[in-house]
């Protein structure tokens, strides 16, 4: 992994917390959705799993999202705040920044937009397959709604980050004070 | 431009899918009156009215998502009970599965219900029942709103 700037690494601490703080305002209005809909969730992590997706795009290194995954995950487990996954949430954090750094390098070549589109809806379907895997142990049409609310709401941030990152991307790649100064 | 058009047409067709699927569940999943339970038992379904189980006091402490011991002291039946009213033989079953309004689902086994009478349905303040195992490490089966009881 090639070295990250402090700034850099800065953005991607703010996206973890914005993350975390992020679901648990949601999960309030998400709730009532999937209380209708009858599943157990996927629309808190969309949202929160977006901020990752901001903070890999905006530090183009492949690890950032898993380093902000486990990142998340500690701070998930201090703040007890680990739902139904408990000790297991780790995992649960960890394999959609595995899966936002995948899409970041398998798509290096396409668009920014394009991929940062792609990790929005895959981080989430893969934070919905693990949970389901690990908790929930979903079947048939119940486990195809359920991946489906995750990979919509996911899509839907999409559309929220993708003009973030375009507004950031000038920021986190500004020449820093001191290099202005000694030019 | 032509890249943000295929974007929408992404998520369009997403959202599109998920809509598709929403409506098959809505339709395709059995729906329990309120304040019943469904019990499934050798492909045979029955109900049972919650407000005419007889709850008794359910104290004991489990553990949750921080590690921490949480007392409970709320009325419940347990799951054996729930069983007996129903009309089944609680000691000829392997195990049962809760389920919740949501599909999340837990597992528990014949010992839990009969021999230890670990597993219990605990009626929350919303009249929903919730299932608490006492003794386990994690709130992993304590699952709220369970409408239905599979039994194996």
């Amino acid at each position: 992994m090639k070295r990250i700037q402090l700034r850099k690494l800065l953005y991607m601490a703010i996206c973890c917390d914005l993350g975390i703080i992020s679901k648990r305002l949601i999960s309030p209005f998400a709730n009532v959705l999937t209380d209708a809909l009858h599943v157990p969730g996927g629309i808190g992590t969309s949202f929160s799993l977006m901020f990752l997706v901001i903070g890999a795009a905006l530090t183009d290194t492949f690890g950032s999202g898993l380093l902000m995954g486990a990142l998340q995950s500690g701070i998930a487990l201090a703040l007890g705040a680990t739902g139904s996954l408990g000790a297991l949430s780790p995992i649960a954090y960890m394999i959609p920044g595995i899966a936002i750094d995948l899409v970041f390098l398998l798509l290096r070549r396409a668009k920014k937009e394009t991929a940062v589109m792609a990790a929005c809806i895959i981080a989430p379907l893969t934070a919905s397959l693990t949970a389901n895997a690990l908790i929930f142990q979903l079947k048939g049409v119940v486990l195809l709604l359920y991946a489906g609310i995750a990979c919509s709401t996911g899509a839907l941030c999409g559309l929220i980050a993708i003009p973030l990152i375009e507004r950031l991307l000038p920021v986190v790649n500004a020449p820093s004070w001191h290099r202005k100064k000694a030019s | 431009m032509k890249n943000k058009k295929m974007i929408l047409i992404v998520v369009g067709l997403v959202v599109l899918v998920t809509a598709v699927f929403a409506v098959v569940h809505l339709n395709t999943r059995t729906t329990v009156p309120e304040g019943s339970l469904l019990i499934q038992h050798q492909g045979k379904d029955s109900y049972v009215q919650l407000e005419k189980l007889t709850m008794s006091e359910v104290s004991g402490s489990i553990v949750n998502g921080k590690g921490e011991q949480i007392e409970v002291r709320q009325p419940g039946i347990s799951i054996r009970d729930v069983l007996i009213a129903a009309g089944i033989d609680a000691d000829k079953i392997k195990g049962v599965s809760a389920v919740a309004d949501d599909e999340y689902s837990a597992e528990i086994l014949s010992e839990e219900i009969n021999e230890q009478s670990l597993a219990y349905l605990a009626k929350e303040e919303d009249g929903t029942v919730k299932l608490i195992v006492f003794g386990d490490p994690n709130m992993k089966r304590n699952v709220r709103n369970i409408v239905k009881l599979i039994v194996n």
